[in-house]
């Protein structure tokens, strides 16, 4: 029998109870002015810079790059970024990020977020990745002191259009 | 009376200020922790949900494991199944052999520290990069994880600097090039072990390693059965720094990581990093789905003792970890003994089980680490029994003939006494001699009490004597 | 309402104080109070050690003594949740009928008699020691770890007495490393979980630590002499029925 059998069969084996399949239905945090709050958690957990100028055209590579995100999240500062063309090391490996968001794109918590990207298989369509940024790299591994720019970008703007 | 654990944990307490040290900083990601959970009204919500959810997908875990095969080979991800760490090691080193691989980078894996992978391939030639800084300084200073989360926490700064001065070749370029960057700072008067300086001296160093690696490996915080996803979470980017770049890509994945879809995704991720370090998230938390383009991706899904583990009915639950660490920072002992003083590699209260679950004769020596204090079960993300897991392994400790034969005998003793309501009465009066021994004897070392504690006084009459005599006319 | 009092063996040993205020207190609050002699110990001890067989025939003789009482009230929140909560699972082959009733004092005073004034006058300022046991089994006091709103029910009884300043050291409900025979296999983080505690305690500037244990107050009063201390060491009962 293959390795995969012989686990499977394992599992099956056991005589654990079985649980059922909970209806997963959580009251989670909303707020009156998402966008406020997304600003908040950018500029205090993300330690992003939040711009309301006209953003950078959204094909810049290099030292700093430009992206599209798809939405943000309020919670946490979090956003959405499908990739949408074949090299995506610029996203992690340029010094500095500029991701443009719109206000009507942000999402109160991650529920909506997984919500969202569950209904649309566009997101990893062509490219099959995606990932959720929220600010700049950073790290703590020196004795817990909070450092920005670990091995990704050192910086991050988001542009709120 | 000593255990493995209390003997090292003894040796460690002869630093007190390094137990300081130790203590305030994993206590202060506690203290975050406990905010994050605070502010978040659903939070104790949300961790009933996690703790239903990892119920069920663990007892399902066969059609779950199906399904998510299914997924991730119509992706066009290759999957490969191993029973235990030979064969993981063996799957690896024969698909990076057969793309001719002479350097892999790697995002952080406690998988690959459980089934020492970096010895394997290193011993075979092939280059491991760990590229979590706590990781890599540990690779160069050559030393274990203490911590599943923060694995370097323990090492001080001064022994960084110290590090990387002597291993990384490039050191004075880099250290020219910070200044270079910033000029406001002056490098006579700098501090060479400043945590932004040695951050930005790996960086550099580790971007080189980037760049020049032929593979990328990382583990996996979750897999997605209804989609395929493997989801990996880091604050450093360096995942996907290590799968950005270089064209082959493989994950190694417990067989427990899984999760049901999205809807479970939301409940793991938002208490993930609130568990783990109090973020409210990761700075990443990417989603691979497949291959770049022109490249490979392949999901090793290793089991090495995850399906026995399974059918113990009374620590199958242990299989819910999510491996947070929030355990570890929140108990008294962990912090205050550090993670070598466990024998097996995941320390702390978790550890404490999975080791057991591993080999109890190897790592029986940490049941003891616990004062049953049940902290642990009050900061678990998945509600883990973990407190109460550890009692039980206490009982089975003598029916497997590892239980501490002295303290068999206080527990015979004990029982002996307290099964004689005579007897205990007539102890009652005897242990009053403490009283009148000379300290030397009962500091003398026989005594564990003695180690730390001045011997209390006995009074003239328990409560049990008082009682008879007429308790009304006690004053 | 009949109450049987439990006494645990180190309360009885130690602090037979604290088991005579316990005493009063209940009968001053009007309750027939009986003491039953042929108890022993709830089996604790040798459980957390790893011998629960051997808190088998403790737990019977337990319920045997206790199980006519309407409640069994201990000065000893470790034991009384250990009688609750295991002695069911230890028995499990025959009817346990006392565990239910086991309350530990404070839980008595605060949820069942719902105790609304005392005469107690105490004109010192004390700290609280939130015994891990008492939080995290009997929910005396809300964890820390925890969303849930907050609340103390040692500190609530504590109100109630006169002239009393109620403080509570920084890691309010962190343990202070007794943990029965982990002091014994553990003595040396025992031991630097008790200082690091007794020192938390300190740093209040109370004159006494108070908790609904005393045993974890044995072993931080252990520490407090053997490293020259004058921080004194109080049972909360004994604070309840101060005057009595």
């Amino acid at each position: 029998m293959s390795s995969k059998e012989n686990i499977l069969n394992r599992i099956r084996n056991a005589s654990t109870e079985k649980f059922e399949k909970a209806e997963i239905s959580i009251d989670a945090i909303t707020y009156p002015d998402p966008v406020t709050q997304f600003i908040n958690a950018c500029k205090t957990v993300s330690g992003a810079e939040v711009s309301f100028d006209t953003p950078p055209s959204d094909d810049i590579r290099g030292e700093s790059s430009t992206v599209r995100g798809a939405f943000g999240v309020a919670e946490n500062g979090c956003i959405w970024i499908p990739q949408t063309e074949a090299d995506r090391s610029y996203l992690f490996a340029s010094e500095h990020l500029d991701i443009i968001v719109a206000k009507t794109d942000i999402l109160n918590n991650m529920h909506e977020a997984y919500e969202r990207i569950a209904a649309s298989e566009e997101y990893f369509k062509e490219y099959k990745f995606g990932t959720f940024i929220s600010g700049p790299s950073k790290t703590a591994d020196i004795e817990g002191a909070l450092v920005y720019g670990a091995q990704a970008a050192r910086s991050v703007t988001v542009y709120l259009t | 009376m000593s255990t493995s654990h209390s003997k090292k944990a003894q040796l460690y307490q002869t630093a007190p200020e390094i137990v300081t040290r130790h203590d305030l900083t994993f206590w202060n990601v506690r203290a975050k922790r406990d905010a994050m959970a605070q502010n978040l009204p659903e939070w104790e919500e949300l961790r009933d949900a996690a703790d239903r959810i990892k119920r069920h997908t663990e007892t399902h875990l066969d059609e779950y494991l199906i399904q998510f095969e299914q997924n991730a080979i119509r992706n066009g991800v290759k999957v490969h199944w191993a029973e235990d760490a030979r064969e993981y090691n063996q799957i690896v080193y024969d698909i990076l052999s057969s793309h001719q691989v002479k350097k892999v980078v790697k995002s952080k894996s406690m998988l690959t520290e459980e089934c020492h992978l970096n010895e394997h391939l290193q011993e075979k030639g092939i280059e491991v990069v760990g590229t979590d800084l706590g990781e890599r300084i540990l690779q160069l200073m050559k030393m274990a994880p203490s911590h599943i989360v923060m694995p370097a926490l323990h090492v001080h700064r001064e022994s960084i600097r110290d590090c990387f001065e002597s291993t990384i070749p490039e050191y004075e370029e880099f250290k020219r090039e910070y200044f270079r960057r910033n000029p406001q700072l002056s490098p006579d008067s700098t501090d060479c072990a400043d945590p932004t300086m040695l951050t930005f001296i790996a960086r550099l160093h580790l971007r080189n390693q980037f760049m020049t690696a032929d593979a990328g490996m990382t583990g996996a915080n979750f897999g997605i059965a209804a989609s395929g996803d493997v989801v990996v979470c880091t604050n450093e980017g360096n995942a996907d720094m290590s799968t950005a770049i270089p064209p082959l890509h493989i994950v190694s994945m417990g067989i427990e990581k899984l999760i049901p879809d999205y809807k479970a995704m939301a409940v793991f991720q938002r208490l993930l990093a609130r568990c783990g370090t109090g973020q409210p998230t990761t700075v990443y938390t990417s989603h691979f789905r497949g291959s770049k383009p022109g490249g490979e991706m392949h999901i090793v899904l290793v089991d090495n003792g995850r399906s026995s583990i399974l059918t113990n009915s009374e620590h199958w639950q242990t299989l819910k970890c999510m491996r947070c660490g929030a355990c570890m920072n929140t108990c008294p002992v962990y912090r205050r003994s550090a993670g070598y003083s466990y024998s097996y590699f995941i320390p702390g209260p978790i550890g404490i089980n999975l080791g057991m679950l591993k080999d109890p004769k190897d790592h029986s020596g940490n049941v003891s680490a616990c004062s049953l204090c049940m902290s642990c079960d009050n900061v678990c993300p998945v509600k883990v029994d973990l407190s109460s897991q550890i009692y039980r392994w206490r009982q089975q400790l003598n029916e497997i003939g590892l239980a501490n034969p002295m303290k068999k005998c206080m527990s015979d003793a004990m029982s002996f006494v307290f099964n004689r309501p005579k007897v205990y009465t007539s102890a009652l009066k005897a242990a009053r001699l403490v009283n009148v021994l000379p300290d030397f004897m009962v500091y003398s070392g026989i005594n564990a009490w003695g180690y730390g504690h001045k011997m209390m006084v006995f009074p003239k009459e328990s409560f049990h004597s008082l009682w008879k005599k007429g308790i009304e006319n006690v004053k | 309402m009949r109450i049987g009092l439990f006494i645990p063996c180190y309360v009885d040993a130690l602090y037979p104080k604290v088991g005579i205020a316990a005493y009063k207190l209940l009968k001053s609050l009007g309750l027939d109070v009986d003491y039953p002699e042929k108890q022993t110990c709830c089996g604790q001890p040798m459980g957390n050690a790893g011998f629960q067989d051997k808190a088998l025939p403790l737990a019977v003789k337990f319920d045997e003594l206790f199980s006519g009482y309407d409640y069994v009230v201990a000065p000893g929140a470790s034991c009384a949740a250990y009688v609750r909560y295991f002695h069911p699972e230890i028995m499990k082959e025959s009817k346990c009928t006392a565990a239910e009733k086991t309350t530990d004092i404070v839980e008595f005073l605060h949820d069942i008699l719902k105790v609304k004034s005392l005469p107690a006058i105490f004109p010192h300022k004390v700290s609280v020691h939130n015994s891990c046991h008492g939080v995290r089994e009997l929910g005396l006091s809300s964890p820390s770890e925890r969303n849930v709103p907050q609340f103390n029910k040692i500190i609530d009884l504590l109100r109630l007495v006169k002239g009393i300043e109620i403080v509570e050291p920084e890691r309010k409900d962190e343990c202070c490393g007794f943990g029965g025979m982990f002091a014994i296999e553990e003595p040396a983080v025992s031991v630097r979980m008790g200082q690091d505690k007794l020192r938390r305690h300190i740093q209040t500037g109370a004159e006494y630590v108070t908790g609904p244990d005393s045993s974890c107050l044995m072993h931080l009063e252990g520490i407090a002499k053997k490293s020259g201390e004058h921080i004194k060491f109080i049972h909360v009962v004994q604070i309840l029925a101060a005057g009595l």
